[in-house]
């Protein structure tokens, strides 16, 4: 009676230590992918962040150099940048930056563009011989400045 | 007495099994963490340095223009360098504004040569990681400007 009451405490303590093993395993487990899900979601929202300031930032910068004549729209909201014959209006509307390409003379008006890519806001400035170009992202905001001429 | 004797040796066994299977897991747990940790270090690197490069390309624009650190930092940083002469040391915060606890320190240093046609003087932009036990280059950019008597040529 004695050994068999033994043997079943034993049998017990065996499953309890198997399943507190496991149990350690689990949250382990869970500990990883709570951490793995939490990095890969920073990783991928910084680098879509810095990947779409710094885009939009390059892309108008380099149009800016290669400019003809600027003419700044909308308060500086959008710019008309004239380059080999061609006029490009390029603005932020609907959480995007988007770029409208038209002749020299036609109408320069910040609508019916095409997308580039990501943006919540756009602004140009100008002053002491440079523009001043101002992207947010709607978390962070990126400003360069560009030498006129 | 033979069948206590086997049922221990099984329970032996199945706890030196879960014991192996758990240092399998506790190895490969922190095998997974170093890896996602250093790919948080380097998303957070790759942002800083893209930070860094703009503000960089902005200082460099500027001093091109004007022949002036002390103005291009102003209109890159917004920052105020008093009493230039030669080198200058700014602390930056992570979001690379000035700021007195610096995660990033900006070294600017310029050298000056007079030509026979005007000076033409050469900054060298540097930016170091502070957030560590040692300084680490984030991103260098060297530029120039031309002054031909007074007026500055980038």
């Amino acid at each position: 009676m004695k050994d068999h009451r033994a043997r079943s405490m034993g049998d017990t303590a065996s499953a309890v230590g198997s399943m507190l093993l496991f149990v350690l395993f689990a949250v382990c487990m869970l500990m990883a992918v709570a951490v793995a899900a939490d990095t890969y979601s920073r990783i991928k929202t910084g680098y879509q962040q810095s990947f779409g300031t710094a885009a939009s930032i390059k892309y108008i910068s380099n149009k800016l150099r290669a400019a003809e004549n600027v003419t700044l729209l909308e308060d500086g909201s959008a710019a008309a940048i004239e380059s080999a014959g061609t006029v490009s209006v390029i603005y932020c509307g609907d959480g995007g930056l988007y770029e409208k390409n038209t002749v020299p003379g036609g109408e320069l008006t910040a609508d019916g563009g095409e997308l580039i890519s990501a943006a919540s806001s756009l602004e140009f400035s100008e002053h002491d011989g440079l523009y001043e170009i101002t992207v947010d992202s709607g978390v962070s905001s990126s400003v360069i400045l560009v030498r006129k001429g | 007495m033979i069948r206590l004797k086997v049922n221990r040796r099984s329970n032996v066994l199945l706890y030196a099994e879960m014991i192996i299977a758990l240092l399998f897991f506790v190895i490969s747990f922190a095998v997974i963490i170093r890896v996602f940790a250093s790919a948080d270090s380097l998303e957070r690197r790759s942002r800083q340095r893209q930070s860094a490069a703009l503000c960089a390309q902005s200082i460099a624009e500027a001093y091109s223009v004007s022949g002036d650190v002390q103005k291009a930092v102003s209109l890159a940083l917004g920052a105020d360098l008093r009493d230039f002469t030669g080198s200058a040391e700014i602390g930056l915060d992570s979001g690379f504004y000035p700021a007195d606890s610096s995660d990033v320190i900006l070294r600017l240093d310029e050298q000056k040569q007079d030509t026979a046609a005007g000076i033409y003087s050469e900054l060298v932009v540097e930016f170091f990681d502070n957030s560590g036990d040692d300084e680490e280059l984030i991103y260098s950019l060297k530029c120039g400007a031309y002054v031909p008597g007074g007026a500055a040529v980038g």
